[in-house]
């Protein structure tokens, strides 16, 4: 099996970095999400330069670095992007596996029907990649062995390890970089092991003992042992809404009456007649170009006014950096299984009834329904129209 | 997978209400005398003013509202707005 690799590092941060092409040479920290400690995600080689790095608290980035500059996260952006890239590398294979954003596995099995060479197919591959993102590329037997490869490329170039040499390309290579989890990394450096070369030299048996399945996982990485295939990207049914607010909204009431808005237009979608769904992904654009998004899996099959119930609790629980400009949900993984079954149409308020059925009648005439509610936005802004809406009545 | 219906936002679903009307308004040393809707009506008082400056960070607004007793017992209340220098009605 021959893999490609194709990586962009820092992938948010040069994502950031084409909408402010100024910016590039600056040393460049990106937050992490907006929470109660807010750290360094990521940052560039300058700021790694200075003495940044991952992890760190702000207010030492700013004792170490005054002049870094911050970059909010806005993972809708590179959301899109990403998937933007993994569809254009699809166009040139059917096996490909999108790993940590900014990072593609591309199996080149096949494929020289079309190209020549290997060097032909991962230059073809990178052609596929905007080159302001600095993508690079690793060719190697193993997945493993061609994201090492891959990092160690130049920008925009590509770097073949030969089954031969898997092993004396991946000895010097700090051990930091196998899949590992951050206990098993700290135990291992503890140990004094820096390299994969040095953990690869040690007895499979004696790893296996003290370290499991992971560390002996990680033995066959270090020695170019890695019979992981490339696993394609599931296509899986969603639907998706989008809302764009008629004023950015920084009340968590007008964002509730917006999820609410989406939810009842996703459900009032045909592939969701009588469906449920396993996972939403809420999304919030917030002004100047920044993003919050959540994905929430829900423990069974869920109908409309559980998926209200869940995400308005998880709204009305954050606190958005900003006002929201935009909402979008996506509802994936529909199914047509039920745990619990949902309120029967019949047993609604008979009350409602006439009007329901009202709003149908005219909803067919018209295409949508033209009666409204009046709800409460933001009852306290001194902005008169900001204080009330109207929300379209569909039941 | 269901193709995205990529259908921009409706803004039938959420509307805003109360929206301010654009209105024709006298002025006397900058202060409303008469309103035009349709017919001229004199302001007979001013009973009410006040101040709405906000949002400078984004998209200012600087309102400044009247509360008028117009001619044949009418009550509007108008602003001018002094981003745009327009007059608008607009309930409060």
């Amino acid at each position: 099996m021959t893999v490609a690799c194709i990586y962009i590092p820092h992938f948010a941060l040069r994502m950031a970095l084409l909408e402010r092409p100024g910016l590039d040479g600056v040393p460049l920290v990106l937050t992490s999400p907006p929470s109660s400690r807010v750290v360094v995600a990521d940052c560039t080689q300058e700021a790694v330069d200075r003495g940044i790095k991952p992890e760190m608290p702000l207010r030492e980035v700013t004792a170490l670095c005054p002049e870094a500059v911050f970059i909010q996260p806005n993972p809708a952006r590179d959301a899109a992007a990403f998937d933007r890239i993994v569809d254009a590398l699809e166009s040139f294979s059917p096996f490909v596996e999108p790993g940590e954003p900014g990072c593609c596995y591309v199996d080149l099995q096949g494929l020289e029907r079309h190209d020549a060479t290997v060097e032909d197919a991962v230059t073809r591959l990178l052609g596929l990649v905007p080159p302001a993102l600095r993508p690079r590329a690793g060719v190697a037997p193993g997945k493993f062995t061609a994201w090492v490869a891959a990092r160690r490329a130049p920008p925009g170039g590509f770097r073949t390890v030969a089954p031969a040499e898997v092993v004396s390309f991946l000895t010097p290579g700090p051990i930091d970089w196998l899949p590992l989890t951050d206990e098993l990394r700290k135990r291992l450096g503890r140990l004094g092991l820096r390299t994969l070369g040095e953990f690869a030299a040690l007895p499979v048996s004696a790893v296996q003992a003290r370290f499991g399945p992971e560390g002996r996982r990680g033995w066959e990485l270090a020695n170019g042992r890695d019979d992981a295939v490339v696993r394609p990207r599931e296509r899986i049914e969603t639907v998706v809404e989008r809302l764009t607010l008629p004023a950015p909204a920084t009340s968590r009431e007008t964002l509730l009456i917006g999820l609410k808005r989406l939810i009842v237009r996703a459900f009032g979608r045909p592939e969701l007649r009588f469906r449920t769904v396993r996972q939403a992904r809420l999304r919030v654009l917030i002004e100047e170009n920044r993003s919050w998004e959540k994905e929430m899996t829900f423990r069974e099959p869920v109908g409309r006014e559980r998926v209200i119930e869940v995400l308005g609790h998880r709204l009305a629980a954050i606190e958005l950096p900003g006002a929201a400009e935009a909402m979008s949900l996506e509802l994936i993984g529909l199914t047509a299984e039920t745990a619990h079954q949902e309120l029967l149409p019949g047993l609604r308020s008979r009350r409602m009834r006439p009007l329901v059925e009202v709003a149908r009648q005219l909803k067919q005439r018209y295409g949508e329904s033209p009666l409204y509610r009046v709800v409460e936005v933001e009852p306290w802004s001194r902005i008169p129209e900001r204080r009330h809406a109207l929300l379209a009545y569909d039941p | 997978m269901v193709a995205d219906s990529r259908t921009s936002s409706r803004a039938a679903g959420l509307r805003p209400l109360n929206a301010p009307r654009l209105v024709r308004v006298l002025t006397g040393d900058g202060l409303p005398i008469a309103v035009v809707e349709g017919e001229r009506r004199r302001a007979a008082q001013i009973e009410d003013v006040w101040y709405v400056d906000d949002e400078w960070w984004r998209e200012p607004i600087a309102r400044r509202y009247y509360r008028l007793f117009l001619d044949g017992g009418v009550v509007r209340t108008v602003y001018h707005d002094g981003e745009r220098d327009e007059w608008f009605a607009q309930g409060y």
